[in-house]
């Protein structure tokens, strides 16, 4: 037998229909669909039903047995990086399998011989494989032009809701303005959370520098009450608690010691101050000029403020004698 | 149908279209982030600099910036290197050399608006910088709780810096 051209181009065609016959068409035959769907379904949900329990307890210890092609997992294994990979890899499969049934569409339309059914098969073919590809890129754009993070498949993490009744419950970086995340209680340790209830960031009452004092396992309400106190400098007098009529502070260094009430460095303070300097009384005078001073060169050194301190609020576990804690704009610590 | 067909697949198209010029043109450029006065704090170490040093160097988390010497004259200096530079019955400044910091704290209470501009003015001159090299600097500008309770504790950062906070 002659092969003639007419002859291959004919036997192309009637291999092209066998071909669409055995693989397209059970795709796109409606009524099989909604046959095999009815059948599907039920399988589908009762597999979901009895497998969630066994997916909740492969997370965590999940180990794919098979890797998916381009895509290596790290250990420690997770599911949701299985999964957030079998996404990536579908986005990219969805775009080979358009690439592959335009071609395949085109092949059929090159084939169709003018016939008008073929034609408009193969044109079908070409145009189902585009709108799948744009459902599939669109999808993708959208979410990620919603937030970026709705394509970055993550561990979903359960937000602490903060308790009724706070008054500004959360970590607002701006007044009034309520925090992004939820309670952060190491930034927030005292029961008010505000902006000025939250440890000091830097400087002399950022938490680190209460490492290795009596005041280390509470080093975040001390850094809340010291930052509010002072605003973390070391020197500060205070420009409110002063004698009348001398006007000589009273209160000085990280925590303000009250040099009237309190003895620091071994010094006899209260001996050189006095009478009690309080919210009622201001009237006091500086009996000892000495020692006052050799008082307020001593509460002025970190060491001892801090040491004074610990020992006010009983290492840290009562701050009640600071305004800062139990007065009014208090953080409560 | 398939005329409808083809004006929704336009549609669509003309809407992806849309969406990726949009994603193009608004995807994040990089910038560089001017921050305040509350920024991370610097990893660099810092060298306390000899008294008749003209310049000091503050590291801060991304870069180090050139500062007037303030160990050359400081109203108060401790042990550890930390130094109160300036002081007034407006407001008290300190150089804390540990973390590279700086703490502002406004001490008039009858009007912090204005001790705040005063400080941000001395805090300029005196360092010789820019408003600009200010908002990369770490540290805190507050106000103690007895000047004003309900205040305290919050940094306000310099007022002319991003994410800066007016006093209540």
């Amino acid at each position: 037998m002659k092969l003639s051209p007419v002859r291959i181009f004919y036997g192309v065609v009637y291999l092209k229909q066998k071909m669409m016959k055995l693989f397209l068409t059970p795709f796109f035959t409606e009524v099989r669909a909604k046959k095999n769907t009815k059948k599907i379904l039920p399988f589908l949900l009762f597999g979901l039903f009895f497998l969630a329990p066994v997916l909740v307890s492969a997370i965590g210890t999940y180990k794919p047995m098979e890797e998916i092609p381009g895509y290596t997992l790290a250990a420690p294994y997770d599911f949701f990086d299985y999964i957030a990979i079998i996404y990536k890899f579908g986005i990219g499969a969805v775009g080979i399998a358009a690439m592959i049934m335009i071609a395949i569409g085109g092949f059929m339309y090159i084939t169709s011989a003018g016939n008008n059914t073929s034609m408009e098969k193969a044109k079908g073919v070409i145009t189902d494989a585009i709108v799948g590809l744009l459902l599939a890129v669109s999808a993708y754009i959208i979410l990620y032009t919603i937030n970026p993070d709705l394509v970055k498949l993550k561990r979903p993490t359960v937000q602490q809701i903060p308790r009724a009744g706070a008054p500004s419950a959360g970590a607002p970086t701006v007044p009034g303005v309520p925090p992004p995340g939820g309670l952060d209680p190491a930034q927030y340790p005292c029961s008010i959370q505000t902006p000025a209830c939250r440890v000091a960031q830097s400087g002399a009452c950022a938490p680190a520098n209460f490492a290795g004092t009596c005041l280390a396992s509470s080093a975040n309400k001390a850094s809340v009450i010291c930052q509010k106190e002072s605003s973390g400098i070391a020197s500060i007098a205070s420009g409110v608690d002063k004698c009348v009529p001398g006007g000589e502070s009273v209160s000085y260094g990280l925590f303000q010691i009250n040099l009237t009430a309190n003895n620091v460095a071994g010094l006899s303070c209260t001996g050189s101050v006095g009478p009690l300097y309080t919210a009622q009384n201001h009237n006091c005078t500086v009996t000892n000029r000495t020692v006052f001073n050799q008082c307020v060169a001593a509460a002025r050194d970190p060491a001892t403020n801090i040491q004074a301190a610990c020992s006010i609020s009983n290492g840290g576990t009562n701050w009640n004698p600071w305004g800062a804690s139990s007065g009014p704009g208090g953080c409560r610590c | 149908m398939k005329r409808v067909f083809k004006i929704v697949l336009f549609v669509f198209a003309l809407i992806l279209l849309g969406l990726l010029g949009y994603f193009l043109i608004t995807r994040p450029k990089k910038t560089v982030t001017t921050g305040h006065i509350s920024s991370p704090l610097p990893t660099a170490e810092f060298v306390i600099p000899p008294p008749d040093a003209p310049k000091m160097s503050v590291p801060t988390d991304r870069e180090t910036i050139d500062v007037a010497n303030l160990y050359s004259n400081p109203v108060y200096k401790l042990p550890d290197g930390t130094i109160t530079f300036l002081e007034n019955s407006d407001f008290t400044m300190q150089f804390f050399p540990k973390d590279k910091s700086f703490s502002i704290a406004i001490l008039n209470p009858t009007d912090l608006n204005a001790a705040r501009a005063k400080a941000e003015s001395a805090f300029l001159q005196t360092l010789e910088i820019s408003e600009e090299q200010a908002c990369r600097l770490t540290g805190f500008l507050g106000t103690p709780y007895s000047v004003s309770p309900k205040n305290s504790g919050i940094n306000f950062g310099f007022s002319f810096c991003p994410d800066s906070i007016p006093f209540k």
